[in-house]
């Protein structure tokens, strides 16, 4: 499975890379920088994706660069190099455009990584991260995640059950209608709030509230999961180094740093960064290889 | 009468007289340039915490922590419900229902908590703890004006209010979002735009919140009350 | 001196304001290891007695008398160790759990009382494996069925090593198969671990032959504790319920003149009845009123009926039936066989099907919702809970009736008609929450019978009730039918069927048998039939009712 590198990883790990990645792409403001940044992000969501991924970078690469820039366009104004007047009398700048473009990949970058983070962090790996600073809220959240397909497959009980009684929805009265979907909702909520009564007694059974509660959890942390952290946390901390040391100025004309030898280093680095999800999930997958090779000579034995 | 801990309060103050602070100077200092959202986020973090905090340690009996969840799923699935018409989510209704009954600060994380359960269907995005913030401060102001309330005969002053929060808080609130995001902040008449686009959205938002609330109030607080009476869940002391 | 789990002496118990016991001077011993039954109609404090053995959950309001747990009594009796020591399995499974995944909820008892990570994952992973769990180790909760949460429940309570486990009426929500192989679950522990089980239940007949005592409440009073063995023929007659609850094989016992205790299961008492006919008996057959089953005009008809759900399964395929008008037809089938879905469709819930459904001569898709529903067709669903919304059972009851078309004052003619049948008028006043399971249930029957169908369709309607409401339910329907109404019921439960039903079907693999009367239709199968059918099939051929059977003893005894 794609991916499976970092979601197979403790979550403290995945929390941390996106954490660094998320960090230094919103405060990159070097166009070379943040273009890299989108592409690789762009890139690992089509992995992660594969073809659901297209229709995300389509639907929102087109709209979000074509119109950004032009909406920092027509409201902001400075800048030497005059496109053209606007009707109102003011300019509109190429360097607008510029740093609008600027803007757009900036943010779809970070869309981007936004959408990985979500295919690698699910449900239980917050509640994991909470269950380490607060239980309560934790067990809430489990609780809720429990207890929304209940009211989902409850909902649909109910609409069943009051159409075999005659309280159709095909009614074409809306006014109607809307009485009935409310009513349904009604039926819903008190049975859902009576009966989470008896999820309480349930607690109170096994001893909820009786000690202080311990978080259990099923990842475990290796020395491998160490290692990681450690290797985000210095490629990260080189990149800041090109991150913020590189600028670049739109307003009133555009200035772009140069790379000098340490900026590419660094530079390097934060590509390396990028890189490292993709050598965690070649080496899950040299995990699995030996056991498959290992089948042809099994077969020859009973051949 | 057990001795209240002093924890929560302190954690509150450090966070809101000292962190908050702190981050905006710095980051005003330091990032001021690179990212307004960065620096946003980082606060939003920090204001959030004193309310998750006081909620770990607060006295809650055990069928209540189950009611919240109760409440916080309802929430969550009347936003996933309506996923197809745009800004008509009755969420904040159900959260302002839930500050009014259960308090302030029951008010507050249900509301943030109910955003960020529902964000695992629509996926985490760069709104998520603009959204957090904002959903969890109508629970929380709500909870403070009407706590104790029979919102009941106060019906149309409920939902006038949970409109206003949701219009002026939530609405202003995700939009500031946006305006960050698209670093709108240096020039005024951008902000202004997008500000202005989205009050659109957020009238609709807040007539949906008028109206539902107007509906849900009365059988709401008939289901709840029964629960209070039956079982002593959040019985007023 | 012996050493107990749970010792009583006197218990009473008043819930606060109330000057009726709910439970009356209750003394008791449980030793380590036992098996108790407890059984009583609902309402007679099983539920109060279960919780009085477990502190934490016990009722507010007074106890006197004494309780001991363990040898200590509530006040000296800690928290923690009451958590670890006594497990306490609810009756709705759904409820039950707490988290989301399976994991979580093996976890989350250990997890309260503190245990440290490698423990709890010996502990999960141990129960996961006993109770056979591990497929599902990572699933989230919602994707098992009811049976399996069930169990899961239990897996969690047995996570934290307890001494006894308490279960309030577990298998009401199981069907058949599922409950057996929780009880079977039970029994292992019992046995194998030497954990002290307590269950309530009312419907005895799979949970006697492994219980080692019996308790039966009546009114708070605990009335009879005695091993299931020990039960005569004096204490049937004398208790209504416990006669009506036992095993139809106790009840042939005790009707031949012999002690039911004796013969609590098929085996013992089909060798009982072979020691009575040593010989070929002389009568064989009972014989039934033909009741003209080919010539009734049909009330459903459902040919060559195709649905799924999903384009990887087929649920009904080329499903064929004809229900007769003025009947009540039972079909049974195993689990996801299609019951429901043939009732759904029958009622006009799912409407996209291939095939034809006729309802009363006519195409069902040409049938206006209101035509439909209002006046042809109920559906009363298994959960009746899903119908319930007001502040009392009447503003639901109402709500039904306000869209009835009737003029004013016969429209209240119709409700305290309906009312009066299903003897609510008490009921009327309370919240649908507070009333029990069987009330619930009448209320529902009655809130369909308010839009006066021609034919009623009902899902497993016994579900959950003891033997008297059954009872009861059963001359219900009967008593519609005489009355000219269609019903057509899914269920599980045989014995009812062959009790009520007069014609019965079989669902199996998307099909269904043709119906045919009740007593033909048990006496030609193995396995679904009745336990009456059963002990006599070698002897007698088609006596499928306890009545049948010892009606033909009798007819051979006296040789009339």
């Amino acid at each position: 499975m794609k991916g499976c590198g970092l979601k197979n990883a403790h979550p403290v790990v995945g929390f941390l890379y996106f954490l660094s990645v998320f960090l230094l792409s919103l405060s990159m403001s070097h166009p070379v920088i943040a273009a890299v940044s989108l592409l690789f992000a762009v890139f690992y969501d089509g992995y992660l994706k594969g073809k659901k991924a297209v229709k995300s970078i389509v639907f929102a690469v087109v709209p979000v660069v074509l119109f950004v820039p032009l909406i920092n366009g027509l409201f902001s104004h400075y800048g030497v190099t005059v496109l053209f007047v606007m009707k109102s009398g003011n300019s509109f700048t190429f360097e607008a455009v510029v740093y609008g473009l600027f803007l757009a990949v900036k943010f779809l970058s970070v869309m981007f990584w936004l959408d990985c983070f979500n295919e690698i962090i699910d449900g239980d790996k917050f509640v994991y991260l909470f269950g380490r600073f607060s239980p309560r809220l934790a067990l809430v959240i489990s609780m809720t995640l429990r207890f929304i397909p209940m009211l989902r497959d409850g909902y649909s009980e109910i609409e069943k059950a009051g159409r075999g009684i005659g309280f159709s929805d095909s009614d074409k009265n809306l006014v109607k209608k809307f009485k009935d979907t409310a009513h349904k909702l009604s039926v819903l909520i008190t049975w859902v709030l009576e009966r989470a009564i008896d999820t309480s007694y349930s607690m109170k059974a096994r001893g909820y509230g009786a000690k202080r509660r311990s978080a259990y959890s099923k990842y475990v942390f290796t020395s491998f999961d160490g290692l990681l952290c450690a290797v985000v946390a210095a490629l990260s901390g080189l990149s800041c180094f090109c991150v913020f040391g590189l600028r670049a100025l739109y307003n009133p004309i555009i200035i772009i740093d140069s790379f000098t030898l340490p900026d590419t280093l660094s530079f390097a680095s934060f590509v390396m960064l990028l890189l490292l999800v993709y050598a965690v999930d070649i080496r899950e997958k040299k995990l699995v290889k030996p056991f498959e090779e290992r089948k042809p000579d099994g077969y020859l034995m009973y051949g | 009468m057990p001795k209240k801990s002093k924890r929560p309060l302190i954690v509150s103050l450090v966070c809101f007289l000292v962190l908050c602070p702190l981050t905006a100077v710095l980051g005003a200092l330091f990032l001021k340039s690179r990212s307004y959202y960065l620096i946003a986020v980082v606060m939003i973090f920090e204001a959030i915490v004193p309310f998750f905090f006081y909620f770990e340690h607060r006295k809650i009996k055990t069928s209540e922590l189950v009611t919240v969840a109760v409440m916080i799923s309802l929430c969550v699935v009347s936003r996933i419900f309506f996923v197809f018409l745009p800004q008509v989510k009755p969420m904040c209704a159900f959260v302002v229902v839930t500050g009014c009954v259960f308090g302030a600060n029951v008010g507050f994380v249900t509301g943030a908590l109910s955003i960020f359960i529902s964000n695992f269907a629509f996926g985490q995005g760069m709104f998520t703890p603009f959204q957090m913030l904002a959903m969890g401060l109508c629970g929380f102001f709500s909870g403070l004006i009407f706590y104790k309330k029979d919102t009941v005969k106060n019906r149309l002053t409920v939902a006038l209010s949970g409109a206003a929060l949701c219009f002026f808080v939530y609405g202003f609130l995700v939009d500031t979002c946006s305006v960050l995001m698209l670093d709108a902040v240096g020039s005024i008449n951008e902000a202004v735009g997008i500000y202005a686009s989205g009050a659109v959205f957020n009238l609709i938002h807040a007539v949906t919140t008028f109206v539902v609330l107007m509906l849900v109030i009365k059988p709401m607080n008939d289901k709840l009350s029964r629960l209070r009476i039956r079982y002593g869940i959040f019985a007023y002391q | 001196m012996d050493k107990f789990d749970f010792e009583a002496d006197n218990l009473s118990f008043f819930y606060p304001g109330e000057t009726v016991p709910a439970l009356d001077k209750i003394s008791f011993r449980i030793a380590p290891g036992e098996f108790v039954l407890i059984t009583g109609r609902s309402g007679s404090g099983k539920t109060t007695l279960l919780r009085a053995l477990k502190p934490s959950l016990s009722f507010e309001g007074e106890y006197s008398g004494s309780r001991l747990f363990f040898g200590k009594d509530p006040a000296s009796f800690p928290a923690v160790e009451e958590a670890q020591n006594i497990g306490f399995v609810l009756q709705n499974p759904d409820f039950q759990a707490v988290t989301h995944t399976v994991r979580s909820e093996l976890a989350f008892g250990l997890e309260n009382l503190g245990f440290d990570t490698p423990t709890i994952r010996m502990r999960t992973a141990e129960a996961a494996a006993y109770f056979g769990l591990e497929d599902i180790f990572d699933q989230p909760l919602s994707a098992l069925s009811g049976g399996k949460l069930q169990l899961v429940c239990l897996a969690s309570i047995i996570a934290l090593h307890p001494k006894a486990i308490l279960l309030d009426e577990p298998l009401s929500q199981l069907d058949p198969m599922t409950c057996d192989s929780f009880i079977g679950a039970l029994r292992r522990l019992s046995l194998e671990n030497a954990i002290t089980v307590i269950l309530s239940e009312h419907r005895l007949e799979k949970v006697l032959p492994v219980a080692d005592r019996i308790f039966v409440m009546e009114d708070g009073k605990l009335t009879f504790d005695a091993r299931p063995c020990d039960i005569t023929k004096k204490e049937l007659e004398k208790n209504d319920f416990l006669k009506a609850a036992v095993p139809s094989s106790a009840r042939i016992v005790a009707g031949l003149g012999m002690e039911p205790g004796s013969a609590l299961n098929v085996r013992d008492a089909k060798r009982l009845l072979d020691s009575v006919f040593p010989n070929e008996p002389a009568y064989k057959r009972i014989e039934r009123e033909e009741n003209g089953m080919e010539t009734a005009t049909p009330a459903v008809e459902l040919k060559n009926v195709t649905f799924s759900y999903d384009e990887s399964k087929r649920v009904l395929n080329g499903f064929t039936l004809t229900v007769r008008q003025n009947r009540f037809v039972g079909i049974l089938g195993a689990n996801a066989a299609g019951k429901t879905t043939m009732l759904r469709l029958m009622g006009g819930i799912y409407r996209s099907y291939a095939g034809k459904i006729l309802l009363f001569g006519r195409n069902i898709k040409k049938y206006s919702d209101k035509e439909l529903f209002r006046g042809t067709v109920a559906l009363l669903p298994q959960k009746v809970h899903m119908l319930f919304a007001g502040n009392t059972v009447e503003e639901d009851l109402r709500r039904v009736l306000d869209t009835v078309d009737l003029p004013k004052e016969e429209k209240e003619e119709l409700f305290s008609r309906t009312v009066g049948f299903f003897s609510l008028e008490t009921l009327l006043s309370r919240h649908p929450y507070d009333i029990s399971q069987g009330e619930m249930q009448r209320a529902a029957f009655c809130m369909a019978m308010l839009r006066r169908p021609k034919l009623l369709l009902l899902d497993e309607p016994t579900k959950g009730m003891d033997a008297l409401f059954k009872r009861e339910l059963g001359e219900k329907i009967r008593s519609l039918v005489k009355g000219g109404m269609t019903v057509v019921a899914v269920s599980h439960d045989s014995e009812f069927c062959a009790e009520y039903c007069d014609e019965c079907a079989f669902i199996c693999d998307g099909i269904c048998s043709k119906p045919c009367p009740s007593g033909d239709f048990f006496s030609d199968n193995f396995f679904y039939t009745t336990e009456a059918n059963k002990i006599s099939r070698h002897i007698f051929e088609n006596a499928v009712t306890e009545t049948e059977v010892l009606a033909l003893c009798r007819k051979n005894q006296n040789g009339r």
